[in-house]
């Protein structure tokens, strides 16, 4: 399978074992959880009447649950 | 891999690939419920609703095999159906057919994306050939680990950002 068919990045390579690919993917999974952390203040101060409020909280929850499944594929 | 098998792969780092591919998986499916989400409050309510169907599904193929297994406790079955469908009339619904992320896909403009993902990490989730015969070769593991991670961390970004996109627009007309 050619990396650049799944790569998001197009054809960029990385080298699996070395340290700086390792600090890489910390870095790029504290980014994800400072994304979530920072979305669900936003939903939580929307009124409570707004339609799409419960629905995208359970989301993000599902979300947050999919970034720990990814973690734990890495530890 | 198998929580079981996970000592059957000395030499190999110490990523889970099947979990990885499960994370990226739901992921875009996620992405796309999102959109979908975001697109309309017709679509939220759908949405909001389908875990009804899911619920309604799952006590009807129970209630066939309990049929098929245990027929002397028929009735106990039914009136668990009946209360499905009762619930299942009571909020409108009136399909058999749940939510698909790969139905919904091409209406959040993801269909190509999606579908090539979704097939990718499939093989890795299932017990397929592939998985079980090559997917522990060591050089193609280490690349589609990575592969699976960094999609991952891009889906959780585009869910983040697409609901945040949504808060900041909403919040002044909700007010």
């Amino acid at each position: 399978m050619r990396w650049s068919l799944i790569h998001p990045l197009g054809s960029e390579r990385h080298d699996r074992t070395d340290g700086k690919q390792q600090r890489k993917k910390l870095e790029e999974f504290n980014k994800a959880l400072v994304a979530s952390a920072t979305v669900i203040p936003l939903v939580t101060a929307l009124p409570e009447n707004e339609p799409r409020k419960k629905t995208l909280l359970a989301l993000l929850q599902a979300n947050a649950r999919e970034c720990q499944r990814l973690k734990a594929g890495l530890e | 891999m198998h929580e079981s098998a996970k000592g059957l792969k000395p030499g190999l780092n110490d990523s889970d690939q099947a979990l990885l591919a499960w994370a990226c998986r739901n992921l875009i499916e996620l992405v796309v419920f999102v959109k979908y989400v975001l697109q309309s409050v017709r679509n939220a309510e759908t949405f909001s609703k389908d875990g009804i169907v899911d619920l309604h599904q799952m006590i009807h193929v129970a209630r066939n095999l309990q049929k098929q297994e245990l027929p002397e406790q028929d009735g106990e079955a039914d009136t668990v159906m009946e209360f499905a469908n009762a619930l299942k009339e009571l909020a409108g619904i009136s399909t058999d057919k749940y939510l698909l992320a790969g139905n919904l896909a091409g209406t959040v403009g993801k269909a190509a994306e999606y579908a090539a993902i979704h097939k990718i990490c499939s093989k890795y989730v299932h017990p397929t050939a592939f998985s079980i015969l090559d997917a522990y070769e060591e050089g193609i593991v280490s690349v589609v680990n990575w592969a699976f991670f960094q999609r991952g961390v891009v889906y959780n970004a585009e869910i983040c950002k697409d609901i945040a996109l949504y808060c900041v627009a909403a919040k002044p007309q909700a007010v």
